[in-house]
């Protein structure tokens, strides 16, 4: 399996348990409400189920970015999770951040700890995921090679 | 005959105790289950913040009064009033409070420092065993007051979080933990940081 689609899966598979994270709140789901407000495709009828999709295609495309940053590389659990976290650190600036605020779901006016908190953790524990889930696959291909 | 027959019953009971008693080695499959419930209890605790969340939490002290009704241990009400809630004069606001600012904040920093180790997987044993002390405190204050296993089962969680190292799998304590075991035989520091791991 190429690097790029190993990344592609792992970002899949931390995408999807990020979507379940953002789904268990006080009221199931209402959090995915956020993630469709990010690119203001936020409705009452749809805006859950458009944040569900929208966190598993984004984790996929990081997924797909990770693999691309390995090249042919051998990756390392030291490597994997600065990698990882440093892609949940972009995924949060560009679009929980700038694209929220570019299409004006969220002013600078209205920032504080808990709206910056919520998505930047969740963010990073996507990131970690990322970067923990690519380094077990290639540990599972060597152990299957040997 | 009867000799030989009393030799193999020991040799076979023996070697069902050797094989009765050996250590369990965990699959990959079910340490990576392991490792995403460490990550949905860890997410429960993170929830947790944003009723409470600084610079005056006060969020927290309607439940601070309650557990001054609810608490079963005796003094524990009492203990309470004269720390958490020393010179609060209403029930309903934080006038006067002393101490109340400080202890909260004390109580917030645990809550988020036990969801970033637990979701992280970064000294997760040691957030385990801080998640087990904060339930028992909220079992001690609110259990009576709610279904009784509420608080019983998040004490719980926290308790099996605390003996299992869940980190080791989709947690910096993948990372970690090589290391400190490696530098615990030459550094006390390190031997004491790899329990938490």
């Amino acid at each position: 399996m190429s690097n790029i689609l190993r990344g592609l899966f792992s970002g899949l598979t931390a995408g999807v348990i990020l979507a379940l994270l953002y789904f268990v709140d006080y009221g199931p789901g209402n959090d995915l409400h956020g993630v469709a407000r990010w690119f203001a495709l936020d409705n009452q009828d749809t805006g859950r189920l458009i944040g569900f999709i929208l966190l598993i295609v984004l984790g996929a495309l990081f997924g797909l970015i990770f693999g691309a940053l390995q090249r042919s590389r051998e990756i390392t659990i030291g490597r994997a999770i600065p990698t990882g976290l440093a892609l949940g650190v972009a995924w949060w600036f560009i679009f929980a951040f700038l694209v929220a605020i570019v299409v004006g779901h969220m002013s600078l006016a209205g920032f504080n700890l808990g709206s910056f908190l919520y998505p930047f953790t969740l963010c990073l524990v996507y990131g970690l995921l990322l970067g923990t889930l690519y380094f077990q696959s290639t540990v599972r291909r060597a152990i299957k090679a040997v | 005959m009867g000799a030989s027959s009393t030799k193999d019953q020991h040799a076979t009971a023996a070697l069902e105790g050797r094989a009765s008693a050996a250590p369990v080695t965990l699959g990959e499959r079910s340490l990576l289950a392991l490792a995403i419930f460490r990550i949905f209890v860890g997410y429960l605790w993170f929830q947790q913040l944003f009723w409470k969340l600084p610079p005056d939490f006060a969020g927290l002290y309607h439940f601070v009064i309650r557990e001054t009704h609810f608490a079963f241990i005796p003094g524990y009400s009492y203990l309470l009033q004269h720390t958490f809630l020393a010179g609060c004069t209403s029930p309903n606001s934080l006038a006067g409070c002393t101490f109340y600012t400080p202890m909260a904040a004390m109580i917030w920093t645990a809550e988020f420092l036990v969801s970033i180790g637990l979701m992280f997987g970064l000294f997760s044993r040691l957030a385990g065993l801080l998640s087990t002390l904060l339930a028992l405190q909220l079992y001690i204050g609110l259990s009576t007051s709610e279904w009784y296993w509420t608080y019983g089962m998040l004490v719980l969680l926290g308790f099996a979080l605390a003996t299992v190292p869940t980190g080791r799998r989709l947690g910096v304590d993948q990372w970690l933990a090589p290391r400190l075991q490696a530098a615990a035989s030459h550094n006390r520091l390190a031997r004491w940081l790899s329990w938490f791991v």
